[in-house]
């Protein structure tokens, strides 16, 4: 869903390199050793004026803390996070403050996303007052801004417990909206909703980011979805970018075996090809980010032939194969052109 | 209408009604629907929330609390064809225990948490396969390797808050298995899993099929394990049937827009550029179905006729029926097509 | 009947005898509570004219008490005089949670009846100096009128010193529901703001409040009162200080709970991605939806307040004679079970029927503000 000024050399909105998110994990009171679980452990990624960049992985891979760290929701470790050229790991109060008026957040959870004895226009009302936009009008702004969402106005009244999902998943687009950001964090916006809605909000999506040119980081576990919705795509395991490519690119040749077995391993609406198919299924589960297996963390579970010591012992980095196109995998240059 | 081998079909649904009895009156939460599943054969459910799906499994394996439930007079559920709407709660017992067995969505919640996994399967094999203390164990044992845990006897004395959601969703299947039986009812199997997780599942679903030649009812919300697993499809919408038929006709030739509407919605992974086309609005309220067709207020094509209620259209083929009076006209066209 | 004749019918009843709308509409908890209180003043203000005027230029207890009877006249009249409009015309448009709640609570008769008990105590409570047949502590013949049993008079007799013991229920109601309501509403201030900020900031604020909560906690309440007491003169401000600086360990308890899983809540980050400062967040955000359970704790707490006050009162450590308590009441009747059995008794039931009144209002709190038991 691309605004169409994809200008390749233009500097990017937004700049990641390196981003570390670890917690700290207490276990008992009386051996205590302080592990960490290192949810997001180095992460690289550009995104574009008015481009999405998709972030798919599987649960616990990091993508939503990722999200949240870059608008600094929680405190990353390391790293650096480049907004418009302004570093935001630096930002002091006010600067913060500023910086959330441009990058704003729509969460998953449609039932828990908004606060449940907050009336809609009120809700709407007090991001306006808090940031003194709307003027003497805020209340024409609330309306303006339900509409734009596909909302009506005589929902401003209305609590959240009166909608339906998907009108839930409309208001909180319109909040993050209400302060008028560049960029917006979508945190699986759409995979509480039924398929019918799904499409709905996923049009909205796209709709706004056309007429209001925003930027999107989109993250979600639903490979259509991204490929439907990302000019770039990142994949995440482990805390880690493990693949990036342009959207068009990663689905017809993935270079990562990560990304391969993702791939495969999602059903497709096409009964009569589901012969011809093969599917690789990766034995076993995504270890625990405590303690992540040694040398390139997707080792145990990598179905490549040519699988070796250094895979076991040493953790790739992410490389440039082709243009814009990066993995970390010692084995990518194998995987390449079929 | 369906007769193999002259047995007739293993499971069969006829005209079930289950409804509630709420704060906001009856809601008709299955309201007559009617499907059959043979022997060996995967029948797919597929709908959103709210359409019914769910409560048409509960009704099957009688596990619906009456009151607030109740299934109506004239509904019918015949297994081997023995009746079991009305069955004594003794019988159900047996027959869940010994015949047909469900998996759920959340395998977390269907497991206890304070028993350690082996033991929860050990427990049913003694219940209703009768097996001593020891038999019990090397059994489940036994069963956790054919689901494909690896070190079974060391995971025997694992917690189910030890196991990962995949791994849960094996237990259950194992528990399911214990009884060898030849219905399985798996209500969003791989929901709440991931897609690497999930292919595993499935994979395993397909493997015991072909080796037990256990019939399996799917519900799903989700069309693409609908066609990477089902022999036929029954799509619900609004606690009523719209559309049967084998897996490759729901696909290649949607009779009912409903149908077609779900189709379109989905993202498609090998045609990315493509706009969605939602179906607008959402599934009304069990309480106040709409009048005559129940999908009319949200299909592209609705007209006058709709306003009467549709009956299932028969097109000609065995088990494929629309609730369309258009369904015979050829398959439905997309919203987006310019009608 | 159209609805807007029903209405005009309602508000026409309503002006004759306030509640009756309510009351015909089926909604009885409300509709008893204005006919009751509106009833009420008007008793207050034929039988009692004389004290009602003396009371005007009265002490403030006095005058209070004037402006209670005159709102019980006043507020369920224009209450049920606008209500009933709505009566007939149904239809509401927005529904908040609260709402729904008042929904759910009206449904549990004892729950609603246990209120309106509460609502009449207070109310009484409030009027005591003009409706109290006596003054509490006037003695009467100590030789003709001691120990006196029921009578019209005396309509629950009277003790050793000859003084009404129906009176000096009225005035003791006073001091007990005093005691409680302020006690607890000193330690659900105290603990909502502690507990919320604790378990909103976390870190080293955390667990510099939480270990101060343990250390309250382990402090047996008994003994520190009763130093307390010991220390200075008793007086009704120092128990009700005790008691409320005491009790609130509980409550910044259950709402750090609330807060610490309302944080994970997205709604909640959502108002942090907003730029929201802290304290709006907090006051505006947190602490509206971790009440429920402050509210329920708090009901309890009011009877328990109740109970304990009386107890301390037997043991001679709270309020001192001649100052009418229910505890001191029980006390000084210990002696005389036998013989003059009303002045144990009367305070005796008081108590009982005070604090369960208060925990049917809390047990119906906890299930009309639980919205799992909601669909």
């Amino acid at each position: 869903m691309s605004a169409g000024r994809r200008g390749a050399d233009k500097e990017p909105l937004l700049r990641v390199r390196g981003l570390r998110t670890y917690f700290p994990v207490r276990r008992g009171t009386v051996g205590r050793k302080a592990r960490v679980l290192k949810a997001v452990d180095g992460v690289d990624f550009d995104i574009g004026r008015g481009e999405t960049l998709g972030l798919v992985g599987e649960s616990g891979c990091g993508k939503s803390t990722t999200g949240r760290s870059i608008l600094r929701l929680i405190e990353p470790d390391e790293g650096e996070i480049f907004f418009d050229g302004e570093d935001v790991r630096a930002l002091d109060r006010r600067g913060l403050r500023r910086y959330r008026r441009r990058a704003q957040i729509v969460f998953q959870d449609p039932f828990g996303s908004l606060n449940p004895r907050v009336s809609v226009g009120a809700m709407l009302q007090e991001v306006l007052r808090v940031h003194g936009l709307g003027g003497a009008s805020r209340r024409d702004r609330v309306v303006e801004l339900l509409e734009r969402v596909g909302l009506r106005a005589e929902h401003v009244d209305r609590y959240p417990h009166e909608f339906s999902g998907g009108q839930r998943q409309r208001l909180g687009i319109a909040r993050a909206l209400s302060v008028e950001p560049d960029f917006l964090v979508l945190d699986e916006p759409v995979s509480a909703l039924d398929v019918s809605v799904q499409a709905q909000v996923v049009n909205l999506l796209e709709d706004l980011q056309r007429e209001l040119g925003l930027t999107y980081l989109f993250i979600a576990h639903d490979l259509a979805l991204i490929e439907h919705v990302s000019d770039h795509v990142a994949v995440m395991y482990l805390g880690r970018v493990v693949e990036t490519a342009p959207a068009a690119d990663l689905y017809r040749e993935p270079l990562h075996p990560y990304t391969r077995a993702l791939l495969s391993a999602v059903p497709r609406p096409d009964p009569v090809g589901r012969a011809q198919r093969r599917r690789i299924v990766l034995p076993g589960d995504v270890p625990s980010p405590i303690d992540p297996p040694g040398g390139c963390p997707f080792h145990p579970r990598c179905p490549h032939p040519d699988k070796d010591e250094t895979c076991r012992s040493t953790l790739p980095s992410l490389e440039d194969w082709a243009p814009g196109r990066r993995a970390a995998c010692h084995k990518a240059r194998d995987n390449g052109p079929k | 209408m369906t007769a193999v081998g002259g047995a007739g079909p293993m499971l069969s649904v006829a005209n079930l009604r289950t409804w509630f009895d709420t704060d906001q009156g009856t809601a008709r939460a299955v309201d007559g629907i009617s499907f059959d599943v043979r022997a060996g054969e995967t029948v797919g459910i597929v709908g959103e929330s709210g359409c019914g799906k769910t409560v048409t499994s509960l009704s099957i394996l009688g596990l619906l609390p009456t009151p607030p439930a109740r299934i109506l007079e004239g509904s019918s559920i015949r297994y081997r064809g023995e009746e079991l709407v009305g069955a004594s709660a003794r019988r159900m017992r047996r027959l869940r225990g010994n015949e047909i067995s469900m998996i759920f969505q959340e395998p977390m919640s269907s497991l206890n948490p304070v028993y350690p996994i082996g033991d929860q399967i050990a427990e049913v094999l003694r219940l209703h396969r009768g097996l001593g203390r020891k038999a019990a164990r090397e059994e489940a044992v036994r069963l956790l390797d054919e689901v494909g845990i690896a070190g079974a006897d060391r995971r025997f004395d694992e917690y189910p808050h030890e196991l990962s959601g995949g791994m849960r969703q094996r237990v259950m299947i194992a528990m399911a298995l214990s009884c060898a039986p030849d219905l399985l009812v798996a209500d969003e199997p791989t929901t709440a899993l991931d897609v690497t997780i999930q292919a595993q599942i499935l994979e395993l679903l397909a493997d015991l099929r072909r080796r037990r030649g256990m019939a399996v009812l799917l519900i799903t919300h989700d069309l693409g394990v609908v066609a990477e697993v089902c022999d036929r499809v029954v799509v619900m919408y609004a606690g009523e049937v719209v559309e049967r038929g084998t897996v490759e006709e729901i696909f290649a030739d949607a009779r009912h827009p409903y149908t077609r509407g779900l189709l379109d919605s989905l993202p498609s992974i090998d045609h990315p550029e493509r706009r969605l086309e939602p179906i607008p609005g959402t599934v009304p309220s069990p309480t106040r179905w709409p009048e005559g067709c129940r999908f009319r207020a949200r299909c592209h094509l609705a007209e006058e006729r709709c306003a009467e209620p549709q009956a299932l259209v028969e097109l000609g083929r065995e088990d494929r029926l629309a609730r369309c009076w258009r369904a015979t006209a050829g398959p439905v066209a997309s919203a987006g097509s310019g009608a | 009947m159209t609805d807007r004749q029903r209405g005009f019918v309602g508000r026409a009843l309503s002006v004759v005898l306030p509640g009756s709308p309510q009351l015909l509409a089926g909604r009885w908890g409300p509709g008893v509570g204005a006919l009751l209180a509106w009833s009420g003043a008007i008793w207050v203000l034929f039988a009692r004219t004389e004290r009602v005027r003396g009371a005007l230029g009265g002490a403030w207890d006095e005058r209070l008490a004037v402006g209670t009877v005159l709102a019980a006249l006043v507020v369920p009249w224009v209450w049920s005089w606008r209500n009933a409009g709505r009566v007939a015309g149904r239809g509401e448009v927005a529904v908040s949670q609260w709402d729904l709640a008042v929904r759910a609570f009206s449904r549990n008769r004892t729950a609603v009846a246990g209120l309106l008990v509460i609502v009449g105590l207070y109310a009484i409570a409030l009027v005591t100096p003009l409706v109290a047949p006596f003054d509490p502590n006037l003695q009467g013949d100590l030789v003709t009128e001691r120990y006196v049993g029921l009578s019209a008079t005396h309509p629950l007799g009277t003790d050793q010193f000859a003084r009404d013991v129906l009176s000096r229920l009225l005035y003791g109601a006073r001091i007990s529901l005093l005691i409680g309501f302020v006690a607890v509403t000193i330690s659900v201030t105290i603990g909502t703001v502690l507990g919320a900020v604790a378990g909103f900031l976390g870190g080293w604020v955390d667990t510099v409040i939480m270990r101060f909560v343990d250390m309250v906690i382990s402090f047996p309440r008994l003994v520190l009162l009763i130093t307390v007491i010991a220390l200075f003169e008793p007086s009704i401000f120092l128990i009700t200080a005790v008691l409320g600086l005491t009790q609130w360990p509980g409550t910044a308890r259950i709402v750090r709970g609330e807060v610490l899983s309302l944080r994970e809540r997205e709604f909640i980050q959502a108002t942090e991605a907003l730029g929201y400062s802290k304290p709006r967040i907090i006051f505006k955000h947190l602490i509206p939806n971790a009440l429920a359970p402050v509210i329920v704790a708090a009901t309890l707490g009011i009877g328990n307040t109740i109970v304990l006050e009386a107890g301390l009162s037997f043991l001679g450590l709270g309020v001192q004679p001649p100052t009418a308590s229910w505890g001191t009441m029980v006390d000084a009747g210990r002696g005389n079970l036998l013989d003059a059995w009303w002045l144990s008794t009367f305070p005796g039931l008081a108590i009982v029927f005070t604090v369960l009144s208060f925990n049917l209002v809390g047990d119906g709190l906890r299930d009309a503000l639980d919205p799992r038991l909601r669909s």
